[in-house]
């Protein structure tokens, strides 16, 4: 099975230095989310891998060979991404037609489905559907097309709470049914985060973790209660951040736990996903 | 993805561009068949006007075509060496187009009748600078040429937007024009020139003199071919700092 390898990846906008260095490699047959504050480059990340952005240094391969300009690589991958890439006077229809003879095939039974089931008009004009309705094609050719890896960037944009939910669902029955390698950049973590298999997490240009989802929440805790039974307990782990309520302490650690914590006077509770990534990437507010 | 690529771009320059052009004509010829049936002046446009709205409406529409297309390719995963390569290889096949479209039309235009060099526009000055019908009507299809090339350069450069590329590859997308297309009509005329007897030699000397504004009889001609290539320099190179610049306005991140 074919692996993305990104190696020490480096972009600049003028004097800006988006990417410092990224490396991390993308294995078949996963969910990935791609989790990052405003800014730091994972859209340019995601179309550096895409060939729509250059890096400045670095290289990404598939299968030993590099990605870029390489038609045999993109054909394996397909971006959704909030930039309207699509002809103005094409319609919907015409779209998944076009889509079906670039890629060579288009799972059309699944297609038809998900139309019927988020209810998007294929006579359509692409220029003219909302934004939501925008989201939800773009989203049913990411489903439907016969790539390796997807690459879904902001993947919920302007979408409702239900279609939301209807798109989740929809990406572990399809991912269930037919395993390819999904990579989600978003900021909406609390939603991702009962699907996301593995994270990489983005911060000041480089990948400050990458790691398997449940390994990584099962080290992450919040431990609370009076101040000095908490330092007591938190002594030699990594703190990440720590806040005070009174006499009461909480602190962010990462690091397994005691199996036995019974006997202690804190109280133990596992991070979500979100608080872990406010600890990673700094503080609220920041 | 190769074929399908070229399928799809030949068939949307076919559907919205080539068969609008031609629909036009139609639409001007049929009014001045009903005109010259009925006998009452119907028409708001002569010949000359028709041909030249036409061609303005088509090269706009050209700009569009080729902006789309090049995001749409990228969407697709196509490289940017095709998508180039079909986008300035369609510079010529519609500069041959367009043309054929407007000869045929002047020459069946019911009060027309006109052959293509009468059709000389703003370049009317020029037809007396060259010495064969054939050379003047050589000018006009590189004048063609041009104006295709800089609404496919807006366009190019336009798609580029979207992209975030590499500057040198831009430059290179947006300048390699410059270099396929006079160096396929210098190859072309160096064909010709090479296997010609001396008459014909001195012919096509005389003209490319007059296409850089010289003349061996005295005759002097503004350079025009020269001019709009800097114009065409210019104003690509200004697109592409502007370009430039609204990239980095693109949302990071």
């Amino acid at each position: 099975m074919s692996e993305v390898v990104v190696k020490h990846i480096q972009k600049k906008y003028r004097k800006h230095q988006v990417l410092q260095d990224i490396s991390f490699t993308l294995e078949p047959g996963k969910i990935y989310g791609l989790l990052g504050r405003n800014g730091v480059g994972k859209s340019t990340l995601l179309r550096i891998i895409n060939n729509r952005a250059f890096a400045n240094n670095g290289e990404i391969t598939l299968d030993g060979r590099s990605v870029v300009d390489n038609e045999a690589a993109q054909r394996r991958f397909y971006l959704m991404s909030d930039t309207d890439f699509y002809p103005s006077s094409m319609k919907v229809r015409q779209a998944f037609q076009w889509l079906s003879k670039f890629y060579g095939t288009f799972d059309w039974r699944y297609n038809e489905h998900l139309v019927k089931v988020f209810d998007l008009d294929v006579n359509q004009k692409i220029a003219k559907l909302s934004t939501g309705y925008l989201t939800i094609f773009k989203l049913i050719n990411a489903l439907c097309l016969p790539v390796e890896f997807i690459f879904l960037d902001e993947p919920v944009l302007g979408l409702d709470a239900n279609n939301r939910e209807l798109f989740y669902s929809e990406l572990l029955s399809t991912y269930e049914e037919r395993p390819r390698t999904f990579v989600i950049a978003t900021h909406l973590i609390e939603e991702v985060a009962n699907i996301v298999e593995h994270v990489l997490i983005v911060d000041k240009g480089v990948i400050k973790k990458d790691c398997d989802a449940t390994v990584l929440l099962n080290q992450a805790h919040v431990i609370s209660g009076p101040q000095a039974a908490v330092e007591e307990f938190v002594a030699g782990y990594q703190v990440l951040q720590r806040k005070h309520l009174g006499e009461i302490e909480m602190a962010y650690v990462l690091g397994e736990l005691p199996r036995d914590t019974r006997t202690s006077s804190v109280a133990i509770q596992q991070m979500s996903l979100q608080e872990l990534f406010i600890c990673l990437t700094g503080k609220v507010g920041d | 993805m190769t074929k399908t690529s070229w399928q799809f771009h030949w068939r949307r320059l076919f559907l919205e561009n080539y068969n609008y052009a031609l629909g036009l004509f139609g639409l001007w010829l049929s009014i001045d068949l009903l005109d010259y049936v009925v006998g009452i002046n119907l028409r708001l446009l002569d010949v000359k006007s028709v041909c030249s709205a036409v061609l303005y409406v088509s090269m706009a529409d050209l700009a569009i075509l080729t902006k789309e297309n090049t995001t749409f390719f990228l969407q697709m995963g196509i490289p940017r060496r095709r998508s180039w390569f079909m986008q300035w290889l369609s510079v010529l096949l519609s500069t041959f187009l367009l043309d054929g479209m407007i000869t045929l039309y002047l020459k069946i235009a019911t009060r027309g009748q006109v052959p293509i060099n009468n059709f000389a526009g703003i370049f009317k000055s020029y037809r007396a600078a060259f010495n064969q019908p054939w050379q003047f009507g050589l000018f006009l299809f590189l004048m063609f040429a041009f104006f295709i090339m800089v609404m496919l350069l807006l366009g190019f450069i336009f798609g580029l937007l979207l992209t975030q590329t590499n500057w040198i590859v831009a430059l290179f997308s947006v300048y390699g024009g410059f270099v396929t297309v006079p160096g396929l009509i210098a190859g072309a005329i160096g064909l010709v020139y090479w296997q010609a007897n001396t008459t014909t030699k001195q012919h096509i000397t005389a003209f490319l003199y007059r296409l850089i504004g010289r003349s061996t009889d005295g005759v002097r001609a503004w350079p025009l071919l020269i001019t709009l290539s800097v114009v065409v320099a210019i104003l690509s190179g200004v697109s592409y700092l502007f370009a430039r610049r609204l990239q980095a306005k693109i949302r990071k991140g």
